[in-house]
C-alpha cells in the first residue's frame, strides 16, 4: 500500500501539463494580423493587446502593440518577432486577420494553409481584404483595441446596412477549396491615413483625423482577387446569399423625392430546374421615412408601395447579377454549385463550359416579395394629404 | 466473477461499436464516398447485423463460458488454443490501433509538443491498472463514462443543429456504387467485427440473462444513430471540403458549439468523450488478452497485463511514425488485419451448429 501510495503522489508531479504548458506571464495575446507580401517576402503585423493596463487618465501606453516580422513564409515573418517581443505569440483568440490586396492578387492559398495546419490557433476568426496598409496599426476610439473595434464594426454593419458579411477562415476555406464557388470576402481602408494614425492623439480630438471604414465586398476567382463590388452590389450579393439581416431600400417615389423601407428579415432561396436559375426574394420590411405624397392608411397604396418596392429591388438585384456576371464572370453566388447540388445531370453538362458559355447566359428569374409590415409610430405623415 | 447488469453490458457493446467513430471512420470515408458517408455508416450496420447475429448465437453455448473456454470447449486443447492465439493477437493490435488513434488525436490537437511515449504511458497506465479488476469494475467504470458522454453527445448535438446544412449532403448517391458499398464493408469491417470481445463476458455473468439479447441489439441501434449523427453533423456543418481539409474534422465541428446561446469554446470538454471511450475499449481488450493467457494466481493475471501494456507502448512508439503512416496502415493493413476475424466467427458458429445438432439427434 505505500509502494501505490507513493507512486499516486509521485503521479501528481509528472502531471502537471507536460510540455506544452504556457504560463499566462509569458504570453502576448494576439487580436489581429495584418498580412502583407512585398518582393516575394511576407510581411506580417501581428496585434497585441498591452497587459500593462491603461491609466485611461493620462493615457501613457498605448492598448495594444504593433509587432512586425518579415520572411518568406507566414510562419518565418511570425517567428522574426520573436526578435522582439519577450512573450510568446499567443494566438487562440485571433479575431481578424486582414490580408493585403497584394497578396489577394496573387494567391491567398498559402495563407490558407498556414491556419489551417496550426492546431493552436482558432479557424473561426474573420478574415478581410485590406486596400491599405498598417490598417490594424491605427488607433480606434470607443474600443480601443482596433480588431475589437473593426470586428464590432463589420457585426454592426452586417446587422443594419448590409455591405458587408461576416466571413471566418473557414467559410473562405469553403470557398476556396469548392470548384463550383468563388470567393468573397469584405473589404476594408484608412480613410485620411497620417502620421498619426497609429499614435494615441489620433482619438484625441472630437472628429478622429484618421479612421477606418470597410466597403464593398472584394470579389475573387481561381483564389485571386479581381476587384470590389460596389455598395450596392455588395447590399444585392448579401440578399441572394442570404447573409443579411437588415438593410436600407431606398426607393424614389416622385421625381426627386425618397421613401426608405429598413428590410427587417429576408430570406432568399436560389432553385435550379431545366438549366435556368431561380431565386426567390421574401422580405419583410418596415416604412422608415418617406417624402412622398402617398396616404399610407390605405390599404391600396399599401399594397402599391409593396408592388414597386418589389419591382424596383428586383430590377436592381437583376442588374447587379448581371454587372457581376458580365464584368467579372465570376461565380460568387454559386450557381454552379446548386446545380451540382440539385441537377446533378444538367452539371455533367455544363460543368466543363460553365464560364465560357453557361454562366453569362444562363436565364435567371428573380421574384421578390416584400411586405410592408410596419410603416411607423405615425398615423398621417407630413405629406400624406391626399 | 461478480455478475453484471445488462445495462453496463449494453454500455460495455455501445463503447466497442463506437470507439472508431473520432478518426477512422471519417478518415476512410470522407475521400472514398464524400456526402454520401451517412449511406456508407447506414449500409455498414445493416452488414454488421451478421456478426451481430452471430455473437448473439455464439453467447448462447454453454453459457457459463467465456470466449477462449468455449473455444477450447469446442475444439479441444490444441486447435482451441491456436484459435484463442488467433483472436488473441487480432484483439492486440485493435488494441494497438485505438492507442494510436487517440494518441495521434490528443499529439495534434492539444499536446503537440509532448512526446508520444508520455501520452501512451498516461492511456495505458490507467487501461492496465483497470484491466487488473474484474469485468464488474470495467462495466461500472464504463457505464459512468458512457452516461456523461451520452448527455454531452446530446446536447453538443443539439447545439449543432442550427449549423447543420442537409444542402451539404448533396448530390445523393452521384458516385461510384462500388466504392460505397467497399467502404460499407470496411466501417462494418473495423467497427462490428471487433464485438467478437463481449464474449469474454460469460453470458451468465449478466444479471437479467433474458435481457441480454435485447441490450445487445438496444446498443447496436442506438451506436448506429450516434455514428450516423456524427458524420451527418460533421459533413453537414463544415460541408465536405472542409471535412476532407482537417485531419480531425469531427473535433473541429465542436469548435462550433455554443451550449445554451452562451456556452462556447467547451470543444475540449466535449472531447473528453472520444478519449474516454478509447480508454473503455482498450481496458476491455487487454482484459480479454490477458483472460487467454494461462496464470497460477491474480499475481500472474497482473503481470501479464503489465506486460501487454509495455507491449503497446513500444509499439506504438516505434511502428507508427507519424499520422501518416498511421492512415496509410488503416486503408492498406489494418481492415485486412479485422477481417480476419470472420474466421474464428465463422468456425465457431459451424461447430456449435454441429453440436447442437448432434445434442438434438442424441
Amino acid at each position: 500500500m505505500k509502494i501505490k501510495k507513493i507512486i499516486l503522489l509521485f503521479t501528481i508531479f509528472i502531471l502537471t501539463g507536460c510540455y506544452d504548458n504556457k504560463e499566462l506571464n509569458d504570453i502576448a495575446i494576439l487580436t489581429a494580423t495584418e498580412i502583407n507580401k512585398i518582393n516575394n517576402n511576407f510581411i506580417i503585423n501581428a496585434q497585441v493587446v498591452n497587459p500593462q493596463a491603461p491609466d485611461k487618465s493620462s493615457n501613457i501606453e498605448a492598448p495594444f502593440i504593433i509587432y512586425t516580422g518579415t520572411g518568406k513564409t507566414i510562419q518565418e515573418a511570425y517567428r522574426q518577432i520573436k526578435l522582439s517581443s519577450s512573450r510568446y505569440l499567443y494566438p487562440e483568440h485571433l479575431q481578424i486577420v486582414i490580408i493585403n490586396e497584394n497578396i489577394a492578387k496573387e494567391d491567398i492559398t498559402q495563407i490558407l494553409d498556414f491556419y489551417l495546419r496550426d492546431p493552436s490557433i482558432r479557424t473561426e476568426f474573420n478574415v478581410l481584404i485590406g486596400k491599405d496598409e498598417n490598417i490594424i496599426s491605427t488607433t480606434t476610439p470607443i474600443d480601443q483595441i482596433s480588431s475589437s473595434s473593426i470586428l464590432k464594426t463589420l457585426e454592426t454593419n452586417n446587422r443594419f446596412q448590409g455591405v458587408t458579411n461576416l466571413t471566418t477562415l473557414n467559410e473562405l476555406t469553403i470557398m476556396s477549396l469548392n470548384p463550383n464557388t468563388e470567393i468573397i470576402l469584405p473589404s476594408i481602408k484608412i480613410d485620411n491615413i497620417n502620421d498619426e494614425s497609429d499614435t494615441t492623439q489620433n482619438t484625441d480630438s472630437t472628429k478622429v483625423n484618421s479612421m477606418y471604414k470597410l466597403s464593398g465586398l472584394a470579389i475573387f476567382k481561381n483564389n485571386k482577387l479581381l476587384d470590389y463590388l460596389t455598395d450596392n452590389e455588395s447590399i444585392s450579393y448579401n440578399i441572394i446569399k442570404n447573409h443579411i439581416s437588415s438593410s436600407i431600400i431606398t426607393y424614389e417615389c416622385e421625381k426627386d423625392k425618397y421613401l426608405s423601407a429598413e428590410i427587417i428579415s429576408s430570406k432568399s432561396k436560389i432553385t435550379t430546374k431545366n438549366q435556368k436559375i431561380n431565386i426567390d426574394i421574401n422580405i419583410k420590411a418596415t416604412i422608415n421615412e418617406s417624402a412622398c405624397n402617398l396616404n399610407l392608411n390605405h390599404n391600396n397604396n399599401l399594397k402599391l408601395l409593396e408592388n414597386n418596392l418589389s419591382t424596383y429591388l428586383k430590377n436592381n438585384i437583376s442588374k447587379d447579377i448581371n454587372t457581376i456576371r458580365n464584368k467579372y464572370n465570376s461565380d460568387v453566388f454559386g450557381f454552379l454549385d446548386e446545380i451540382y447540388k440539385h441537377d446533378y445531370k444538367t452539371y455533367l453538362k455544363v460543368k466543363d463550359n460553365w464560364y465560357n458559355e453557361t454562366y453569362k447566359t444562363i436565364p435567371i428569374n428573380i421574384n421578390t416579395k416584400i411586405n410592408i409590415i410596419s410603416k411607423g409610430n405615425i398615423m398621417e405623415g407630413n405629406n400624406e394629404k391626399n | 466473477m461478480k455478475k453484471i447488469s445488462y445495462l453496463e453490458l449494453s454500455s460495455i457493446f455501445l463503447t466497442i461499436i463506437i470507439s472508431f467513430n473520432t478518426g477512422i471512420n471519417i478518415c476512410i470515408l470522407k475521400q472514398s464516398v464524400g456526402v454520401n458517408s451517412w449511406i456508407a455508416i447506414l449500409i455498414s450496420y445493416i452488414i454488421g447485423i451478421i456478426p451481430l447475429l452471430l455473437t448473439l448465437y455464439i453467447s448462447n453455448y454453454h453459457k457459463e463460458l467465456n470466449l477462449f473456454e468455449k473455444n477450447k470447449h469446442l475444439f479441444g486443447d490444441i486447435f482451441g488454443t491456436i484459435i484463442n492465439l488467433f483472436i488473441s493477437i487480432i484483439l492486440l493490435i485493435i488494441a494497438l490501433t485505438v492507442l494510436y488513434n487517440i494518441i495521434s488525436f490528443i499529439t495534434t490537437q492539444f499536446l503537440y509538443r509532448t512526446p508520444i511515449i508520455i501520452t501512451s504511458i498516461l492511456l495505458v497506465t490507467l487501461s492496465v491498472y483497470c484491466s487488473t479488476k474484474e469485468i464488474n469494475v470495467i462495466s461500472h467504470i464504463s457505464i459512468i463514462l458512457i452516461t456523461i458522454n451520452l448527455i454531452m453527445f446530446i446536447l453538443s448535438n443539439l447545439s449543432l443543429i442550427g449549423d447543420i446544412k442537409l444542402d451539404n449532403l448533396l448530390p445523393i448517391l452521384k458516385i461510384n456504387i462500388n466504392n460505397l458499398f467497399i467502404s460499407s464493408i470496411k466501417i462494418s469491417i473495423i467497427n462490428i467485427l471487433p464485438i467478437i470481445s463481449i464474449l469474454i463476458i460469460p453470458k451468465d455473468k449478466i444479471t437479467n440473462q433474458d435481457k441480454y439479447n435485447k441490450s445487445i441489439i438496444f446498443s447496436y441501434i442506438v451506436g448506429c444513430l450516434i455514428s450516423l449523427i456524427t458524420i451527418i453533423g460533421t459533413i453537414g456543418t463544415l460541408g465536405i471540403y472542409l471535412t476532407k481539409a482537417f485531419e480531425f474534422s469531427e473535433y473541429m465541428v465542436l469548435k462550433k458549439i455554443k451550449l445554451f446561446g452562451f456556452l462556447e469554446r467547451i470543444e475540449n470538454i466535449v472531447s473528453m468523450s472520444c478519449i474516454t471511450e478509447s480508454y473503455i475499449y482498450m481496458t476491455l481488450l487487454i482484459y480479454t488478452i490477458s483472460k487467454n493467457i494461462p496464470r497460477k494466481n491474480d499475481k500472474t493475471f497482473k503481470y501479464t497485463n503489465i506486460v501487454i501494456g509495455l507491449l503497446l507502448i513500444i509499439m506504438s512508439n516505434y511502428i507508427f511514425d507519424n499520422i501518416t503512416v498511421f492512415n496509410n496502415y488503416i486503408e492498406k493493413n489494418f481492415i485486412y488485419i479485422v477481417s480476419l476475424l470472420i474466421i474464428p466467427y465463422i468456425l465457431i458458429t459451424i461447430k456449435i451448429y454441429i453440436n447442437n445438432k448432434r445434442k438434438i439427434k442424441q
